[in-house]
């Protein structure tokens, strides 16, 4: 038989078991929206003010394992009234949602050119969490959009090409290609975002070229058109794996 | 063999089979999207090395183009493009005099002649000048 004390113990210690997770979540939870509060932040500078965008892609012999591709991205800038919308936490996941909206008369873009926004609401959303272990998803998405940005860069901007290949017998063997990638970029719409089954993140953006020919007060080429693109995201890393096994036989 | 050995048997390769047909359905990670960005870079370049009039049979293919979309269309301004071509040719020396270094047999030599690219560079188009 158990003895009372031990039992009076065992019911303690599993109702603080149970009860303590919703009494720690105050802080965390807390840090966790303002974390996506920033993100969504950070989303909305870069869809007005506009961000720099440098990517790189290189391969080699057509090989796969030989790819290597970095993308970086830079934005600062001051942005007044932006409002939260809707807040979402998940408690268990540890994972906060935050739309985050704006609406501007005027700004002076990341080109220096002043655009007149004429208090069209910009809307973002950011996504946060305070636990590692959570940050898989988030990571996808944040990949898949900078994959958006970059792919809508290469449609406007389009991107610069180095190669080296090798012709046998009037047959291309390429060997080495490289394309690189360096503009700013701006007024880019999130259409849609999500994960599919396999758990890799997409987001589909959109940039109106003749909304932003108004907006700027100068005619585009190719104006009226709509350009869309979908950028993917991974949260696992099963390429750097297979890279280390090859190189390895 | 007995009947429970081989439905065990059976079972484990249903089991199996079963599990690499769900492995790699549910493969996830950037794998297939780098392998799909590699396929999709190789065309690229093989599009804009095909817009180069002088390929040669065996060679060696440098650009530096700018691609641009154009009504979901790629076009390339390669702006400079380097062509050496590789082609071997059978040199045959007939010597059968002596020399000093000693005596020289009728011999077959195969070189590979890759032209100096001084020669042969072709640079079209180049808006910086190189």
């Amino acid at each position: 038989m158990i003895p009372k004390v031990i039992k009076l113990f065992i019911v303690a210690a599993v109702c603080m078991g149970v009860m303590a997770p919703s009494g720690w979540s105050g802080n965390k939870r807390i840090m966790t929206i303002r974390a996506a509060k920033v993100m969504a932040e950070r989303a909305i500078v870069e869809s007005i003010y506009g961000l720099k965008l440098k990517a790189t892609e290189e391969v080699k012999d057509m090989i796969p394992a030989s790819f290597e591709g970095s993308t970086e991205t830079k934005t600062q800038a001051k942005i007044k009234g932006i409002s939260y919308d809707d807040i979402v936490y998940d408690q268990e996941k540890d994972i906060a949602k935050v739309t985050a909206s704006v609406a501007l008369d005027t700004i002076t873009n990341i080109d220096g050119k002043v655009m007149n926004l004429k208090n069209k609401v910009y809307k973002r959303v950011g996504f946060a969490t305070s636990t590692p272990e959570m940050a898989g998803p988030i990571r996808a998405l944040r990949a898949a959009e900078l994959d958006a940005y970059k792919q809508l860069i290469k449609q406007i901007v389009g991107f610069t090409l180095e190669s080296q290949t090798k012709v046998e017998n009037y047959m291309l063997k390429s060997d080495l290609v490289k394309t690189k990638v360096l503009a700013t970029l701006y007024l880019a719409e999130v259409t849609d975002y999500g994960w599919d089954k396999q758990n890799d993140a997409f987001v589909k953006m959109s940039l109106k070229v003749s909304e932003i020919s108004e907006i700027l007060g100068e005619s585009i080429v190719d104006g009226g058109q709509v350009i869309e693109v979908e950028g993917q995201g991974a949260q696992e890393d099963d390429f750097s794996a297979v890279k280390k096994t090859e190189k390895k036989q | 063999m007995s009947k429970g050995t081989k439905n065990s048997i059976q079972w484990m390769i249903f089991v199996v089979v079963i599990s690499i047909c769900f492995s790699s359905l549910s493969r996830a990670g950037n794998r297939a999207m780098v392998e799909q960005n590699t396929k999709e870079l190789d065309e690229i370049n093989k599009k804009a090395v095909g817009e180069i009039s002088d390929l040669p049979k065996d060679g060696t293919v440098k650009i530096k183009a700018n691609a641009k979309y154009k009504e979901g269309i790629i076009q390339f301004n390669i702006y400079d493009k380097k062509v050496s071509d590789t082609e071997e040719k059978e040199i045959k020396l007939e010597k059968s005099s002596e020399l000093n270094t000693g005596s020289v047999k009728e011999e077959t030599l195969y070189i590979n002649n890759s032209n100096e690219p001084k020669n042969r560079e072709k640079q079209e188009n180049d808006p910086k000048g190189n």
